[in-house]
């Protein structure tokens, strides 16, 4: 109950007399200002705040400076001053507050003058009592006039807002009316179809002109949905542009109804939607290689399954060759990802295994900069495992003293390559002009200082890579040499898109 | 090194019925791992083997010179489709088998008919399909 009587306190605390309504006026006579103070304070209801001045250096002053007013009331006669020009100045400065003469003589012409010039009403002196009759309605209809034009001001005010934000949303809006079939656009809603006015399209047959032939069905049938269902409306369609480009727009919207229920018409935003589905068409495409990737790799993994499995020479040795391989592949593939699948240098593949044994001084490995392809890399990777394993293993790395040289150089078409344990008849192979113009990237492994090798007699996997694998992809000339000081191979790869120096 | 037919997969099928007799087969494909374990199983049937061939420029130079009875096509070369290798073995009469990661989707259109062996394959999955299309 308490803060029943409380809250009943704060109602009746909340019944202040009304604000004062503030008058300014302009009266050179005191006693006429008392007089017209007299009937001010007879209106009922208000109460009065009123600020006299009697010249017009003092009156501007006022209107510049002073108020804000509600009202203005003015003698018509001063004395270095006048009622019209008074108006005239009260008019330009204060629009919106009424401006109403009090004068003891103002003949008919002048009255209507007055009138034309924009005053609220005039009230003689012989008839005061006519003041409280005239205020009071100057009064109310100045309120109800400024309540109009701030709401229209703030109507006006929301439509640019909501303009701006479809703007900055590059939402474009439509509107059709079901009766006429016509239909009301905005300018962006109008560009997302490729046209520059929105008179474009003044009724629905005109805007299914523009939309993609397979898709207009469908666009009609959503549009009468939406209609006799009164479900919102949510569509994406293509447009054909007037240069015959091909868009996507996204069009949301609801029907619009009588006060019967029903449907009169249509509204809603629309949108270029075309980026996003260029986005989710490339999202496609990227699952699609993702998929053709796993699959490839997959068929990698088989095939280096079932070859280590041929070359091994025991079930026991199986697991162990098997998981080195596939890590050397699972390397690889993190090196082009990390390049974004665009290829890598020849000398961070060479890295890529050799790394440890650099650091150790076992290897070296120098020679200028050459890009490869992803496919190449990989191979390639594949390859110096292969060499580095079987030297850790039986060759060079397995002494204490043994090194592995690892060197390519850029060779020109019809270069004599230097006799080096390698190649063809007579150690001297020209790089062949089947090259084209382009030259060859050839590269050397030597192995030194490691055990006397002894020559597989057979095969095995890393052999079969390098010489038919590696012969084959590169379309180049692959020799491997198991020579007693040393493993070597040569590969001589023709310079392609694939093998490029940098 | 002797050569190692495990018995682990012993439960597989190692050897085909189908007749391959007299076969030789072109080999297109450009991963080098898998066109050389294509060749193992092949040989290991009995069958000869051509190529492999890596690109399209190469198949199609491979095929000018003949000498084979029906091909494997990857349908994807570097990143080159294979439409002109398939249409010229088709206008040369030699049958095709299709191999590929990426379902049936990516064939070329005017072949879209021919036989598909997706990857990863078994071998007989090769060996079965190139007895079934071999020229009779």
């Amino acid at each position: 109950m308490a803060q029943v009587i409380d809250t009943a306190a704060g109602v009746a605390a909340g019944l202040d007399p009304p604000t004062p309504c503030r008058v300014l006026l302009l009266e050179d006579s005191g006693i006429d200002a008392d007089l017209v103070r007299e009937h001010l304070l007879m209106i009922d209801d208000h109460s009065f705040d009123i600020h006299r001045v009697e010249t017009r250096q003092s009156f501007i002053d006022a209107v510049t400076d002073g108020g804000p007013f509600d009202l203005i009331l003015s003698d018509f006669d001063l004395p270095d001053f006048d009622g019209m020009s008074a108006l005239a100045i009260a008019r330009e400065r204060l629009p919106r507050v009424p401006f109403i003469f009090v004068s003891g003589m103002l003949g008919e012409e002048n009255a209507i003058e007055a009138l034309k010039k924009g005053a609220t009403d005039y009230v003689v002196k012989l008839r005061m009592e006519r003041l409280q009759v005239v205020v009071r309605r100057a009064l109310i209809e100045a309120r109800d006039r400024n309540e109009l034009t701030d709401k229209r001001a703030a109507l006006a005010e929301s439509e640019a807002r909501l303009r701006f934000a479809l703007e900055a949303g590059r939402l474009g809006s439509w509107e059709l009316t079901l009766a006429t079939n016509r239909l009301r656009v905005s300018s962006i809603c109008a560009a997302n179809l490729g046209l520059a006015d929105p008179a474009d399209i003044p009724t629905y047959e005109r805007l299914l002109e523009h939309v993609h032939p397979d898709d207009r069905e469908h666009q009609k049938t959503m549009v009468r949905q939406a209609v006799s269902s009164g479900s919102p409306l949510d569509m994406e369609y293509r447009t054909v542009w007037p240069d015959g480009s091909i868009h996507w727009v996204q069009v949301r919207g609801r029907a619009v109804y009588d006060k019967d229920g029903a449907p009169t018409g249509l509204a809603g935003v629309s949108l270029n939607i075309t980026d996003r589905k260029k986005a989710e068409e490339r999202q496609l495409l990227l699952l699609e290689e993702l998929n053709h990737r796993v699959k490839n790799t997959l068929a990698m993994v088989q095939s280096i399954a079932k070859q280590t499995l041929r070359a091994a020479p025991s079930v026991e040795a199986f697991p162990d060759a098997f998981q080195s391989r596939l890590r050397a592949l699972a390397q690889a593939h993190d090196l082009l990802t990390r390049r974004h699948w665009q290829g890598a240098s020849l000398s961070e593949i060479a890295a890529l295994t050799l790394e440890p044994h650099v650091h150790a001084g076992r290897v070296k490995v120098g020679g200028p900069p050459v890009n490869l392809t992803t496919g190449v890399a990989v191979s390639l990777h594949l390859a110096f495992h292969e060499l580095a394993t079987n030297a850790a293993k039986y060759g060079a790395l397995s002494a204490e003293n043994g090194r592995v040289d690892l060197d390519w150089e850029i060779a020109q078409p019809g270069q004599t390559l230097a006799c080096d344990g390698v190649g063809h008849a007579a150690g001297q192979s020209p790089v062949r002009p089947l090259f084209g113009g382009a030259g060859a990237l050839v590269l050397r492994w030597r192995e030194s200082g490691g055990p006397p090798v002894v020559p597989p007699t057979r095969r095995g996997f890393g052999s079969r890579l390098i010489e038919r694998g590696l012969a084959h992809e590169l379309e180049g000339d692959v020799a491997l040499a198991f020579e007693t000081a040393g493993v070597r191979c040569r590969l001589v790869i023709p310079l392609s898109s694939r093998v490029s120096p940098q | 090194m002797p050569a190692c037919d495990s018995p682990v997969f012993a439960s597989e099928p190692t050897v085909t019925d189908a007749n391959l007799s007299n076969l030789t087969v072109l080999i297109v494909e450009d991963e080098p791992l898998i066109a050389m374990s294509l060749e193992d199983a092949l040989i290991d049937q009995g069958v000869a083997c051509l190529g492999p061939a890596g690109s399209v420029s190469a198949a199609l130079e491979m095929i000018e010179a003949g000498g084979f009875d029906i091909a494997l096509l990857d349908v994807n070369l570097r990143g080159e489709r294979v439409d002109a290798v398939a249409d010229r073995l088709a206008g040369a009469g030699i049958p095709f088998i299709f191999t590929t990661g990426h379902g049936a989707e990516g064939l070329p259109d005017a072949h879209r008919t021919r036989p598909v062996i997706g990857k990863p394959f078994r071998d007989i999955d090769i060996t079965d399909a190139l007895a079934r299309h071999r020229p009779r």
